[in-house]
């Protein structure tokens, strides 16, 4: 089994934040981090600023949290692949707290 | 917990348990809530007679969306000269355009419980009225009421009403929005349902509101009713749960600890001077936004006292607030509170509403109905014993929504943003930059489009096409690049499919 280390809410927060930064500068995109909770998403970090105004796109990280982008769908599917593997595991690592 | 099953003695150990001081005192600084009546009477008073050309840099502040301070706020209070204020309604005006663009979103009442274990002098829910008739719903006849709310009407966003009691407690509470975000129902041309479920309810531990946040409440409102200390003791009698202050005072700090992130404040007009109240709504915002990373509220509501059964106080108040003040009131809240989204509700006559809404207002009620099962009931008639007051404004979805055409305005029904994570932090930001009046815009079209095809009368249908031409045209000239989104959208809606938003 692998081992998991748990981080805090204000890593967790930090480190949604970093892979959304290094996303929207290196393909343009800009992914807004959620819990999800019934109809709501609730903000937690990533990019603030909305001003593409595309449909939102909402892709589930887990059954608790996921993704609000603009344009997730204009990235490769193996980059998609590879940022939801990141988040998994940051997500894991939160959910151990 | 069945209605029937609630002795005397568990209702009093209920109410024993409510109240967690601990929740309260974490958020005092100095041993003080964030009230202070004397600095607020002072600031009224040291405010007097306030220049025109400070009045004009208060109003660029606002302009520029930020949060005015007591000082500014207390100066417009002051303000006389006709001129000025002119000035000010037209900046209030403009404001709201700016954040919100030209929308106005509509939204009904659902009251689901009218058992109270409180006493308040103006309501007529109070638990020794005894000509109100009390009743709470079954989940059925919830739904029944959504059913309608939904598919007869055409609603999308609710505000769900309960009575502070053990029987309306956090967990019914959490059953009847899991039961109402579960209907789902045939309209004309597509299906009806309530997307958003905002509630009014009595303050909660912290531990209650995350009940309420993982069955994804939308905005949770607890109005102050009055911000003035002395005049809440003698409003709300000693030893009932509602004449705590300071529990209630803090209600939206816990429910932002516990995750709901957003909130809602408000005031009832005529308790106390009208000018204290706004002071008090803008001290809100302001300890609300220090506290939680620049969040502040979601909506302010501003109703007036009204005439309900078998409570005197309510024609007897002597700070009831004249309709010149009210309009003086909405500008000030909207320039002090400039992101804020703000409630004027059918307690207003249909003229008031006409002069009030341009304002600055963006949310309204109609084809409202305050008695417990009063939607799937089908009665017309008001009838006091059975309502907390006594509505000013009858009218049907309909016929507003046709006034609001007439008038130049789009009436959306609009509940994405909560759905796409744009709450909390992100909509403050969205808003106090004027973003957020985009997705207003885009998203006012689509929804509008829906309720004409599913529910509009053929004379409100054809006002309301000169309104989407009208939107769209504005859309194609300023947000070229979302436009050909738009259009699709658009036309997939025309073709029957619902909620499709940006």
């Amino acid at each position: 089994m692998v081992s998991v280390i748990s981080i805090s809410r204000a890593d967790f927060i930090e480190k949604l934040n970093d892979i959304a930064a290094a996303v929207e500068e290196e393909y343009g995109v800009s992914l807004r981090f959620v819990e999800i909770l019934s109809r709501r998403r609730s903000f937690i970090a990533g990019c603030e600023n909305d001003i593409s105004c595309s449909p939102p796109e909402r892709i589930e990280i887990n059954e608790r949290f996921g993704i609000v982008s603009d344009r997730w769908n204009d990235m490769p599917l193996t980059v998609q692949d590879a940022i939801l593997r990141q988040l998994a595991e940051i997500v894991t690592a939160y959910e151990q707290r | 917990m069945n209605t029937q099953q609630i002795s005397v003695k568990d209702e009093k150990k209920w109410v024993g348990n409510v109240i967690r001081e601990d929740e309260v005192t974490k958020y005092f600084v100095d041993g003080k809530d964030f009230i202070n009546d004397d600095e607020i009477v002072e600031k009224l008073a040291k405010n007097k007679n306030p220049d025109k050309a400070k009045i004009r840099d208060i109003l660029q502040k606002s302009r520029a969306v930020e949060t005015l301070s007591p000082n500014e706020t207390a100066a417009l209070l002051n303000v006389e000269d006709e001129e000025l204020l002119e000035e000010m309604y037209a900046a209030a005006s403009e404001i709201k355009k700016k954040v919100y663009d030209n929308r106005i979103v509509t939204f009904a009442p659902l009251y689901c419980s009218n058992y109270c274990v409180n006493n308040c002098l103006y309501c007529a829910f109070g638990s020794e009225n005894k000509v109100q008739k009390r009743r709470r719903l079954t989940l059925d006849e919830v739904r029944n009421e959504a059913e309608v709310l939904a598919g007869e009407i055409g609603h999308k966003r609710l505000v769900v009403v309960y009575g502070e009691h053990p029987v309306s407690d956090v967990y019914f509470i959490a059953d009847t929005i899991k039961a109402i975000y579960d209907v789902k129902v045939r309209t004309k041309n597509g299906f009806g349902q309530i997307r958003r479920v905002n509630i009014n309810a009595a303050p909660m531990s912290i531990n209650d509101l995350t009940i309420l946040r993982n069955v994804g409440v939308g905005t949770y409102q607890v109005f102050q009713e009055t911000y003035n200390h002395k005049a809440y003791a003698h409003v709300h009698p000693a030893g009932t749960l509602k004449s705590n202050y300071r529990w209630r005072i803090y209600a939206l700090h816990r429910a932002l600890d516990a995750g709901v992130d957003d909130v809602a404040i408000g005031a009832l007009f005529g308790l106390y001077d009208w000018r204290f109240e706004v002071m008090g709504l803008l001290y809100h915002a302001i300890d609300l936004e220090r506290l939680f990373g620049g969040i502040g509220p979601h909506t302010v509501s501003f109703p007036r006292l009204e005439p309900a059964a078998n409570t005197p106080f309510t024609n007897e108040s002597r700070y009831k607030v004249s309709d010149e003040d009210f309009k003086k009131l909405v500008a000030i809240i909207r320039l002090s509170i400039p992101y804020a989204g703000m409630i004027i509700t059918a307690r207003e006559s249909a003229q008031i509403r006409r002069e009030v809404i341009p304002l600055g207002c963006t949310q309204t009620d109609a084809s409202t109905r305050i008695g417990i099962g009063a939607y799937s009931d089908r009665y017309n008639d008001q009838e006091a014993e059975r309502q907390q007051f006594i509505l000013g404004d009858t009218r049907s979805l309909d016929e507003v929504i046709r006034e609001f055409a007439e008038m130049g305005l789009i009436t959306s029904f609009c509940t994405a943003g909560y759905r796409c994570g744009r709450t909390g932090e992100h909509i403050m930001k969205l808003l106090r930059t004027g973003t957020e009046a985009r997705f207003c815009k885009l998203n006012a079209v689509l929804t509008y489009r829906e309720w004409l095809d599913d529910f509009a009368s053929d004379e409100t249908k054809k006002v309301g096409e000169k309104v989407i031409r009208q939107e769209m045209k504005e859309i194609k000239e300023q947000m070229s690049t979302v436009y050909p989104s738009l259009v699709k959208y658009y036309r997939r809606i025309e073709n029957g499919e619902r909620d499709l938003y940006f």
